[in-house]
């Protein structure tokens, strides 16, 4: 699937990234190509990636599920730490805006909404490349779909 | 706290304490020590956004090579973690 989205429509923002996102550059996907172009330019200062600390363990869940060996799984985690992206840790804030939205939409999970209340709660820009879960919210804050 | 001085090159603006101004119009005059800067942090970034792009090259070779147990997409495994594939 061709991936529409370019890295640099994001230069100088701040974007919350979800796992699925990341993962398909640590699944060597083709929107890969795309995220490691977000990747590099965060630790270049020119975008500042963000998300909630959930991120790793969901990663983590992941890579283990689809690699082989597990001593791939902690080379990919090495490399995970050092990619700079800000990650928050649970605040009333934006927990609480995920209470709410789950709330509300019954089907969606803590780990969908968490990453989009944290963007909110900042005033930045969520990217997600789940398309279900951006149809269900897309009129809330500023998402944009990993598409 | 030593007291600081700007060097103005363009629109940016460098802030160093007085004394290491003061040495560059010394040593390098009051009309290249703006470049003298701005060419040093230049080489510096340089260097720095280097070994970025070689670690992010690496990295990506890596994921994209490294050996794998299913062929399923990135999506359907984070549903299966997430909602036990019931979404």
């Amino acid at each position: 699937m061709a991936v529409n989205i370019k890295s640099r429509q994001f230069l100088h923002k701040r974007v919350v990234v979800d796992a699925s996102v990341l993962l398909k550059f640590f699944l060597g996907e083709e929107g890969g190509i795309v995220v490691g172009e977000l990747l590099q330019m965060n630790m270049k200062g020119e975008v500042s990636l963000f998300a909630t600390s959930l991120i790793l363990f969901e990663v983590l869940n992941a890579v283990s599920r689809s690699y082989t060996n597990s001593s791939d799984v902690y080379i990919a985690y090495g490399k995970f730490k050092e990619l700079n992206i800000g990650f928050i840790d649970p605040d009333d804030k934006y927990v609480e805006q995920a209470i709410d939205d789950v709330f509300e939409n019954k089907k969606l999970s803590y780990y969908d909404v968490s990453y989009h209340a944290l963007a909110r709660d900042m005033d930045a820009v969520f990217l997600t490349a789940d398309k279900r879960y951006y149809n269900a919210m897309k009129n809330r804050g500023r998402m944009v779909l990993f598409a | 706290m030593s007291r600081t001085a700007q060097i103005n090159y363009k629109r940016v603006t460098f802030s160093f304490p007085e004394k290491v101004v003061e040495m560059l119009r010394r040593k390098m005059g009051d009309q290249n020590m703006s470049k003298f800067v701005v060419e040093a942090v230049e080489e510096k970034l340089g260097d720095d956004w280097q070994d970025v792009d070689d670690f992010i090259e690496d990295l990506k070779v890596f994921c994209s090579s490294v050996p794998k147990k299913d062929n399923r997409s990135s999506l359907e495994i984070l549903r299966e973690i997430r909602h036990g594939g019931k979404y």
